[in-house]
């Protein structure tokens, strides 16, 4: 089966403490899944991790099958993957919605006429074509959440990873979010603690413990629940 | 429309290269005319709903030129003291009213719509970016202090927890320099800030204004000191 990402044995601290050992991980090209666990467990370090934002200390991570050994090798998967940040604050480079939404596909050589009717074709779909003008500081929390993620669908990545997405949005938001979210056909991790949230959008939902990570399938977006740990060496995904 | 500007309809790009042209003939010339009022007069008109807030805030400014200005009385120098006065106020009353509504990205926009150097249109937007950040988490931290009962007074208590406050905003802004390093990692960032916009739509009001400042500038027809 063809992998997005591929983790063996990762290993990883904090400070000193270790927040996890032996993590196995493998998502499948277009699967979506969700990363859970208490507060300070490393959700967020995992997706950075993923994203070549910090190097892991020990295991190997492979992205579309080719190995990640250091920082650098993450330069040429950059277009392949996007990543939403936890206060869409961070993620804006540049003052108007358009611009900033633009953005990483102008910084990837694409032509203005390019990003223009990409910008606006993105912008369409997700129903915020009126903020096109605005300036993104200015705008709701909601509709900040939804122009970061313009920002990271337009270079129609093949990866995303999703860091708290529904923070700070309201029932209504986060019910777009999710119709968004499922109708994307991208491989997808999230990072929350929002249950509800995840349980409408993900196949498999995976909890940090520090011996591993424990997967289970969701039972309102999967066939049944099944439990099982993900601490040995090899990996696989199960479907009955 | 552009959503950029602010009521009066004046651009943020006519904006910054007026507040320059007229800051700088304003503050070189040697002698100040009557027609130099002219421009203030429109915006006056234009801004004729925020007065009230731009005179408090020319208040609170004049506070600073107050002290220059009686260090020359003080030496006797009247009429450099009264051109220091007008100069100074000139200057302030024009940016006040042409900035009035439009906050630190307002001029981020208009400089990069200027086309000016991208190293300096990104450092500019950055730092606006930062300061807008940071005066939001020091509000978050003015919030915390008066809802957990905290009352400033001359006492050691109120000393530890400002300079508390101050380590704080020093940490965040380290903490959100570090996410908008990674922010400019993951969208690939390499010293530009670009923009869809091929053209700057200019309004009447911004035709207008600059007619007026211009030719204010020119006219020197009765000189006010």
């Amino acid at each position: 089966m063809s992998c997005s990402v591929n983790i063996k044995n990762l290993s990883t601290s904090r400070d000193g403490v270790c927040l996890y050992e032996n993590v196995t991980l493998d998502v499948s090209h277009k699967e979506k899944i969700a990363i859970i666990g208490p507060n300070g467990c490393g959700k967020t370090t995992l997706l950075e991790i993923i994203a070549g934002l910090r190097s892991q200390e020990m295991g190997t991570l492979e992205l579309f099958h080719q190995p990640m050994l250091k920082l650098d090798d993450f330069k040429a998967m950059r277009h392949l993957i996007g990543y939403l940040f936890q206060d869409s604050d961070n993620q804006f480079l540049a003052p108007i919605v358009e611009d900033d939404v633009a953005f990483s596909l102008l910084a990837g050589g694409a032509s203005k006429e390019e990003a223009r009717l990409k910008t606006t074709m993105i912008l369409q779909d997700l129903g915020i074509s009126h903020l096109a003008k605005k300036i993104v500081y200015h705008l709701s929390g909601g509709e900040k959440k939804l122009v970061a993620l313009a920002g990271v669908l337009i270079t129609e990545p093949k990866l995303m990873l999703l860091d708290e997405p529904t923070n700070g949005l309201d029932h209504a938001m986060q019910l777009r979010l999710v119709e968004i979210l499922c109708k994307i056909d991208k491989s997808i991790i999230i990072v929350s603690h929002h249950k509800e949230f995840i349980e409408l959008v993900v196949e498999k939902i995976y909890e940090i413990t520090p011996e591993g990570l424990k997967c289970s399938l969701n039972p309102k977006n999967g066939s049944h629940h099944h439990h099982h740990d993900h601490t040995h060496d090899h990996s696989h995904s199960h479907t009955h | 429309m552009d959503q950029t500007q602010t009521s009066p309809h004046i651009t943020p790009t006519t904006a910054l290269l007026l507040a320059l042209l007229y800051s700088s003939s304003v503050a070189l010339q040697e002698h100040l005319y009557t027609p130099m009022l002219l421009p203030l007069l429109l915006l006056g008109w234009f801004q004729k709903e925020s007065l009230l807030s731009i005179f408090k805030r020319l208040f609170f400014l004049n506070t600073l030129i107050a002290i220059v200005v009686l260090s020359m009385l003080w030496q006797k120098n009247y009429d450099l003291a009264l051109l220091v006065f007008l100069r100074s106020n000139f200057i302030l009353m024009f940016i006040l009213m042409l900035f009035q509504g439009k906050d630190e990205f307002a001029i981020a926009i208009a400089m990069h719509r200027l086309r000016l150097p991208h190293k300096l249109t990104s450092i500019f937007f950055f730092t606006a970016k930062s300061i807008f950040l940071i005066k939001r988490e020091f509000s978050l931290f003015k919030n915390t202090l008066h809802v957990r009962g905290f009352t400033p007074k001359t006492n050691i208590l109120t000393y530890k927890t400002m300079a508390g406050f101050v380590g704080i905003l020093f940490i965040k802004a380290l903490e959100r320099s570090v996410l908008l390093q990674k922010a400019m990692q993951l969208r690939g960032y390499c010293g530009e800030v670009y923009t869809l916009e091929e053209h700057q739509a200019f309004t009447k009001q911004d035709t207008l204004l600059a007619l007026i400042t211009i030719l204010s500038l020119l006219w020197r027809q009765g000189a006010l000191i």
